[in-house]
């Protein structure tokens, strides 16, 4: 399958006049990402970036079609690599069919992409910003299978005055391999089993465009809940479960002025882990936000910087809990100085640089021995779509 | 000296009145469309394909240029964005599944001829360029 898949996106790519195939209204668009990061200390997104890697890249392919006036139906597929992640394996990213009953009621049915934030549903497509990394305190890379797709029904639409809405609810997509499984699962004491999302995920979001010409205001609230089953690597096998919820709320601004575009959101997760039925095993609230603003230079040219920050929970903001535990009181934050420049270097063709001004170690794989708190991402990205 | 900023300035305010009269954009729909008047708002809803319904719940078919001056200018006058920004938003709704993005002609006079025979389509043209047969929207 993933030499089909691999096959058809590069016979799409042979030419140069390359335009999006629309025989009969059906029409198929493709991208193929390749990145490289390397950082100068630490281990960062599953990926060994201190030595440098190349395990980072993203293909997808689309077919979509307009069946009636109101009825459109599509779907995608993904595969992507990032370090211990993916691993070119290729899924189903979105099928749905979208039912357009008016502007104020669509419906929408099969596994759509998650409402989360303003730029969550874009996050693997790298042509429609100007970051490679979107802001992690917001988009977490690490559990991204809790916020790429939801597979169920979404209801959305446009009321008068600007606002919008979308409500989705459905189970997500989880496995053993997934990012979320190595977060929760530790295989030095245990043996996990599966990990499973359950079916009432909810997602509402809210969007308004504001009298302001430019001005969006956004909010999004989203439920999940999944749980773990293992056996302990004691003989004989101690079978344990325990079951993971959250609620996150996210507040989002972006203003666009002529080729400025400035950008702000904040993130809170509350976070419970309870082992079987009642025990509490963790209890805290994760908060991050971040400010953006990019530039556009010409056509070919766009610049752009965000501040990040993200506290593992916002009543240790300083770390004394990781302290008082033997580690290093810098787990307890993480804050990004990001720099970017998007090279717009035809329709098809794009490429990006980036660097990352690290402080902290939260979510960062990094040695216990000599931890280095002030680090450096590097990540260069190129990107073909069509 | 004089001479080579005069004819700098007759260059540059020349190629701006140039360029004016070539961007002046006209909309047209199909006839069977009711709306004769739309706002700024409602036409960048249109093409951004965020209003999909004319008033008599009829399917809204937007239409648009290859890249091309009058297309850019359309983009800057009625949709508020550069030629780069709206292929990023296109990339967006596609790579998505929230949208498909206008069907495109190569010249006028094929959407013209796509405009007078589809109901509920609506398109952009030069002024100049000949529009038998649709119905020209004001925009407000």
């Amino acid at each position: 399958m993933k030499k089909i898949f691999c096959w058809v996106l590069m016979m799409l790519n042979v030419g140069t006049n390359v335009h999006a195939f629309d025989p009969d209204q059906i029409q198929i668009h493709g991208f193929v990402s390749q990145g490289y990061l390397i950082s100068d200390n630490n281990d960062y997104m599953w990926t060994e970036t201190e030595d440098g890697s190349f395990q980072f890249n993203e293909m997808g392919i689309n077919f979509a079609t307009q069946l009636t006036d109101d009825l459109r139906v599509g779907l995608q597929f993904l595969s992507r690599d990032l370090g211990e992640i993916g691993n070119n394996e290729v899924e189903l990213d979105w099928a749905f069919a979208d039912y357009h009953f008016r502007d104020w009621l669509g419906l929408r049915v099969g596994r759509m992409k998650l409402r989360y934030g303003f730029y969550n549903q874009s996050r693997d497509i790298d042509a429609a910003r100007t970051w490679i990394l979107l802001p992690m305190s917001v988009y977490d890379e690490l559990t991204r299978e809790l916020y790429t797709s939801v597979t169920g029904i979404g209801i959305y639409g446009e009321i008068h005055g600007g606002l919008s809405y979308e409500f989705q609810i459905g189970p997500f997509d989880l496995d053993e391999k997934s990012g979320l499984a190595k977060m929760t699962s530790d295989p030095a004491r245990e043996d996990l089993i599966s990990i499973d999302s359950e079916s009432d995920n909810l997602v509402l979001g809210l969007e308004w465009k504001t009298p302001l010409e430019g001005l969006k205001i956004g909010a999004t609230y989203k439920k999940e809940e999944s749980s773990v089953e293992a056996n302990t690597l004691e003989i004989p096998p101690v079978p344990i479960s325990r079951n993971n919820k959250a609620k996150i709320t996210t507040g989002s601004v972006e203003y666009a002025y002529e080729d400025f575009v400035f950008s702000a959101e904040y993130r809170h997760r509350e976070l419970n882990i309870r082992m079987g039925e009642r025990t509490l095993v963790k209890d805290r609230c994760e908060e991050g936000y971040y400010a953006a603003v990019q530039y556009r230079f010409t056509d070919w040219l766009e610049l752009g910087s965000y501040y990040a920050v993200i506290y593992a929970d916002k009543d240790d903001k300083n770390g004394d809990g990781y302290e008082a535990r033997g580690l290093p009181r810098e787990e307890a934050w993480q804050k990004d100085i990001a720099l970017s420049a998007r090279f717009d270097i035809n329709d098809y063709w794009i490429f990006k640089l980036e660097s990352h001004f690290m402080d902290g170690l939260y979510r960062v794989d990094y040695d216990p021995s000599d931890p280095e708190d002030q680090w450096i991402l590097f990540a260069a990205k190129m990107t073909f779509s069509f | 000296m004089k001479k080579g900023i005069m004819y700098l300035t007759i260059l540059v305010f020349g190629s701006v009145v140039w360029g004016t009269a070539y961007a002046d954009v006209l909309l047209i729909a199909h006839k069977s469309v009711p709306e004769k008047v739309l706002s700024e708002k409602e036409v960048r809803q249109i093409f951004m394909r965020k209003k999909m319904k004319w008033a008599d719940n009829s399917v809204i078919k937007p239409a648009v240029l290859e890249d091309t001056e009058i297309h850019d200018a359309f983009l800057e006058q009625h949709v508020g964005r550069s030629r780069s920004k709206w292929r990023a938003y296109w990339k967006k709704m596609v790579f998505t599944g929230r949208g498909l993005p206008p069907k495109t002609f190569e010249s006028q006079k094929e959407l013209v001829r796509y405009v007078a025979e589809t109901p509920g389509a609506v398109g952009y043209i030069n002024s100049r360029t000949s529009h038998k047969n649709v119905t020209v929207i004001s925009v407000k």
